[in-house]
């Protein structure tokens, strides 16, 4: 008998479908608790050193945790993002007996990046204390650690725990930190800080290591995903970077101030911007909800109806309730977000006086909201496309982000003080008008996109 | 280059594969010769070494890539091999140049082809490729947005109410592996001969409709009953089973689909080809039914060397004894031999005559289960002194003591064990299936009728089976004239130098035909 039967057998690799849902499914939480965290820890630190009335000690403390915080988000960012898909994909699969190996390697491989570039920094570039370095070499190690078992956490949805830890961590940094700063000023504040964020790693772990009571098997387990996953690991890198990259430069502005021989600052900029960015926490909160219930909801029902064999038109009567909720959702937090950011813009003089500022900063926090404003829809609309695995292209939106913020804020740099902000505000803009176009795009062809274009069964 | 291809003398790009020039002839094989065993693949064997003044080049589709080595030892005639894998087909460019435009062109040939296996349709979805096909791959024809529009089109206007899910892996399978064979680089070679209809069909269809070289078709089994049947017994096609939600549909779904574009790819094969050869008449009225032109269809049924087995010594007929006779099945014992019915009427005929002796030769080993069942079988019907399970026998040494061959099967083509029986001058018994009738028979066009070799009975009829036995081995001139009659057909119609001079003179007279076009060019 001459023919190819065998072509019927090996047709129904459908099971794969379901897999582009189970990695990406944690990606609002991903994209904006650190963010988050960050924005909070920053703006409280800020609000301590009123410019001009701050000690030394105090102005040494706030720039240490800015550089920390912003190395370190960008430095575990690729470890963080493609550890997520492997912890999504074992989780799924049920096969987690490596978790405790790779959480213990991982870590370490933060903190061997953060001595990697903190020694050097700390050690030769600045011009510290010895005890200073120690202490903000330190605190770099803590605060790659927090990503790092975020990643975790998010992946187990155990949100209480996380809710418990950083309340718990953060109180005790603080307290350690204002208590420790009397008599050991810098250091005293550093370590108080490390502390809480040591204590806020050690539950997280003990957590963690609770639920996955295994021995220490597999350690390099997630290192083929770098090879598969690498337009994560290179947009951990360009996500943070990009959020960073027009405070990077504008600490080489003639106002900036320096201490510690290299820790360069732009206090007015970064005080105005870490202020502009609390107006969007509500909305990402809102966010955070919305996508974790009504949209995850009409998502995941796109993908199984696909499994459940719907019929065409079936298919595309859930691609229009996705593109139904999420306009839903997205008016909803429009309409909020814009109320907030009218009243702060209308409030500036207000905050900038409330919070003992400089007026000169108002022009400043005017554009950092409203590019607060956009930051976050171009963050909403990054998340969406995660979930739709469009890895590429969200690679292409965060460098886009990237080039366009660290130019514009360069060319505005050139163009005087009056001009600073705009820099920010103009990419976000930019930014955001693409990443809707891709948006939208990739909302019209989403049935080509589960079986074609993100579909891994398709050769 | 592009551009001399759809001309009148077209130049084949050489293939990578393949560094000797022209081959006479290039054979289409698809799942069979030289890396997978069997029927075909055996006779395809002996088809290249007895053309041993023909040069030919093996175009082998597959399905995917696959660690493999020939089964057999490629003949020194054989001057090249192509292997394509219609379910993997090279990536391509990402995208082409008009492709909106391509699309737009393939969308309706193609539907129409799907729906009715029009050649024209075919020529003209062959033409607008020809062009691109440099770029052409899985990219494109497979992964590109204009391809998943195809898809949804295509289902929206067959199956609306099926499962997208498997509608797409089906359109990937069937249209990928056409696309795959529309895409192939041809190798070159004067004439295309298919070995079945399905994809090695279309590619000798498009070897007719692009090049305009001899095409020729063999169908040992006829292609589509035997998707058919896969297709009938396929499980993951069982989600589809939507008849109790659409009671107005009349039920054609995604089987029907599979079934319906098997169909109309043999029948583009069909009609593109200049000759359809098949075993027996039995085939024909099958091929006729897929929509082959009556004018093409040609018999050469398979060979079966008759001097050789004129040699085997008989027993003289004066020793012939009715009541001590051997009767065997020749055979592997699995259940689509219906090794059982032979029992049965074995049991028959034993009860008749208690001495006769009876031979089961062939593996047992296939379907150990059935074996057993069969072994049980023949001791409650107290034949276990009778029966001898002998395993595989070599024919030669065995074939002459036997007095009469029985088959039970309930499906064969054209069984080779009648013809060699026949070709030793022994009478034999068998069910109706395949070409049996017309050995036994003989054509209805045989003139003059040379008799009949035996009898033929209906399928799981034991008595009838037995019956015939019994007369042939109780009626001497009955079973003179059997063996007579069967034996001088196997040398007038079956004996294996004819068949391959009727192949010989085929390829001859479409090398002729291609060397006179190409000399004709060339002025």
């Amino acid at each position: 008998m001459a023919g190819i039967g065998f072509v019927l057998e090996k047709l129904m690799r459908q099971d794969d479908l379901t897999g582009v849902i189970r990695g990406i499914a944690y990606a609002a939480v991903i994209a904006t608790g650190p963010w988050l965290i960050t924005v909070f820890s920053i703006a409280a630190v800020t609000l301590l050193n009123h410019y001009g009335t701050a000690s030394l000690e105090v102005r040494t403390f706030h720039s240490v945790i800015i550089y920390n915080f912003s190395a370190s988000l960008v430095m575990t960012g690729p470890i963080a993002l493609v550890t997520t898909r492997f912890l999504a994909d074992r989780i799924f699969l049920g096969r987690v007996e490596p978790v405790p190996a790779v959480l213990l390697t991982g870590s370490a491989g933060c903190y061997g990046l953060a001595l990697l570039i903190g020694i050097p920094f700390y050690g030769f570039v600045c011009d510290l204390p010895l005890t200073t370095v120690l202490a903000a070499i330190a605190n770099l190690v803590a605060i790659c650690g927090i990503w790092y078992v975020g990643v975790f956490l998010t992946a187990l949805r155990d949100y209480r725990t996380i809710l418990i830890a950083f309340v718990v961590g953060l109180t005790v940094g603080a307290i350690a930190a204002i208590g420790l700063s009397g008599p050991f000023g810098t250091d005293g504040m550093l370590f108080g800080f490390s502390l809480g964020i040591v204590v806020l790693v050690f539950i997280a772990k003990a957590k963690i290591l609770a639920e996955y009571p295994y021995k220490f098997v597999e350690p390099f387990a997630v290192l083929p995903y770098f090879r598969t996953y690498w337009p994560l690991a290179v947009g951990g890198a360009v996500f943070n970077a990009a959020i960073w990259i027009d405070k990077w430069i504008m600490w080489f502005a003639p106002e900036r101030v320096v201490v510690g021989g290299a820790l360069a600052t732009h206090p007015y900029y970064d005080g105005a911007m870490f202020l502009a960015y609390l107006t969007v926490v509500p909305s990402l909160a809102m966010f955070l909800v919305s996508v974790e219930t009504a949209f995850f909801r009409v998502y995941q029902r796109f993908y199984r109806a696909i499994t459940f064999h719907a019929t065409y038109s079936e298919i595309e009567k859930n691609r229009r309730r996705i593109i139904g909720t999420l306009a839903l959702s997205s008016r909803d937090i429009a309409i909020l977000q814009a109320a907030v950011t009218m009243l702060a813009l209308f409030l500036a003089p207000t905050v900038i006086e409330l919070t003992s500022s400089s007026f000169q900063q108002i022009g400043i926090l005017r554009f950092g909201i409203l590019g607060a404003y956009f930051q976050a829809m171009l963050l909403f609309i990054s998340t969406l496309l995660a979930y739709f695995d469009l890895r590429l292209p969200n690679l292409f939106l965060q460098t886009l982000f990237l080039v366009t913020n660290g130019l514009f804020t360069l060319v505005c740099l050139e163009a005087g003080f009056q001009y600073y902000g705009y820099g920010f505000f103009a990419a976000t803009v930019v930014t955001c008008a693409v990443g809707f176009v891709m948006l939208a795009h990739a909302l019209s062809r989403l049935p080509y996109l589960a079986f074609i274009g993100s579909n891994p069964s398709v050769e | 280059m592009t551009g001399q291809r759809g001309a009148e003398a077209p130049s084949l790009p050489p293939d990578a594969t393949d560094r000797a020039s022209a081959a006479d002839i290039c054979l289409i094989l698809e799942g069979s010769y030289p890396f997978v065993s069997g029927g075909v693949s055996s006779w395809m064997h002996n088809v290249i070494q007895v053309q041993s003044h023909l040069t030919f080049h093996l175009f082998v589709i597959s399905a995917l890539p696959t660690e493999k080595s020939p089964r057999y030892k490629l003949p020194p005639n054989v001057t090249g091999l192509t292997e394509i894998f219609v379910q993997r087909m090279p990536a391509g460019a990402g995208s082409v140049k008009r492709q909106r435009r391509l699309f737009a062109s393939l969308q309706e040939p193609l539907i129409d082809l799907a729906e009715s296996g029009s050649l024209d349709a075919f020529a003209s979805m062959v033409r607008s490729i020809a062009p691109l096909r440099d770029r052409l791959g899985q990219d494109v024809l497979m992964n590109s947005e204009e391809a998943f529009r195809l898809v949804v089109e295509m289902y929206r206007r067959s199956l609306p109410n099926s499962s997208f899910l498997n509608y797409f892996w089906s359109w990937r399978s069937l249209i990928g592996g056409m696309f795959a064979c529309m895409i192939a680089p041809l190798p070159q070679a004067k004439v295309f001969h298919a070995i079945s209809t399905g994809y090695a069909g279309l590619v000798a269809a498009r070897a007719k409709v692009e090049h305009g070289r001899p095409a020729l078709l063999t169908e040992h089994g006829i292609y589509t009953n035997e998707r058919r049947v896969e297709i009938l017994m396929a499980d993951w096609l069982e989600h589809d089973d939507d008849e109790a939600l659409s009671p107005e549909a009349p039920g054609r779904d995604l089987r029907d689909l599979w079934i319906d574009t098997f169909e109309a790819y043999s029948r583009v094969c069909y009609g593109a080809v200049d000759e359809i050869i098949t075993l027996y008449g039995g085939n024909q009225d099958m091929q006729r039914q897929g929509g082959a032109p009556p004018e093409k269809l040609r018999l050469i049924p398979n060979g079966v060397d008759c001097d050789r087995w004129a040699t085997v010594p008989r027993k003289p007929a004066a020793e012939r004894d009715a009541g001590r006779a051997t009767i065997a099945f020749i055979g592997r014992v699995v259940p689509i031999k219906d090794v059982k019915t032979f029992l049965r009427a074995m049991a028959f005929v034993h009860r008749q005559l208690p001495e006769v002796q009876v031979v089961i030769a062939g593996p047992a080993d296939e379907d150990p289960q059935y074996a057993r069942e069969c072994r049980a079988l023949a001791q409650y019907s107290g034949l276990t002194e009778v029966v001898d399970f002998a395993g595989p026998l070599n024919l030669v040494d065995h074939m002459g003591r036997f007095d009469v061959v029985v088959l039970t099967s309930i499906s064969e083509a054209q069984p080779l064990v009648v013809m060699e029986a026949g070709a030793c001058g022994i009478p034999v018994v068998t069910t109706n299936v395949g070409s049996c009738s017309e050995l036994v028979y003989g054509r209805p066009n045989e003139e003059p009728n040379l008799g009949a070799g035996g009898a033929v009975t209906p399928l799981a009829a034991p008595q009838e089976t037995g019956r015939e036995i019994l007369r042939l081995l109780t009626d001497q001139d009955y079973y003179r004239a059997a063996a007579t009659a069967l034996e001088s057909r196997m040398r007038t119609y079956y004996d294996a130098p004819l068949v391959s001079a009727a192949y010989r003179d085929t390829y001859n007279r479409y090398v002729a035909v291609a060397d006179a076009k190409a000399a004709a060019a060339a002025e």
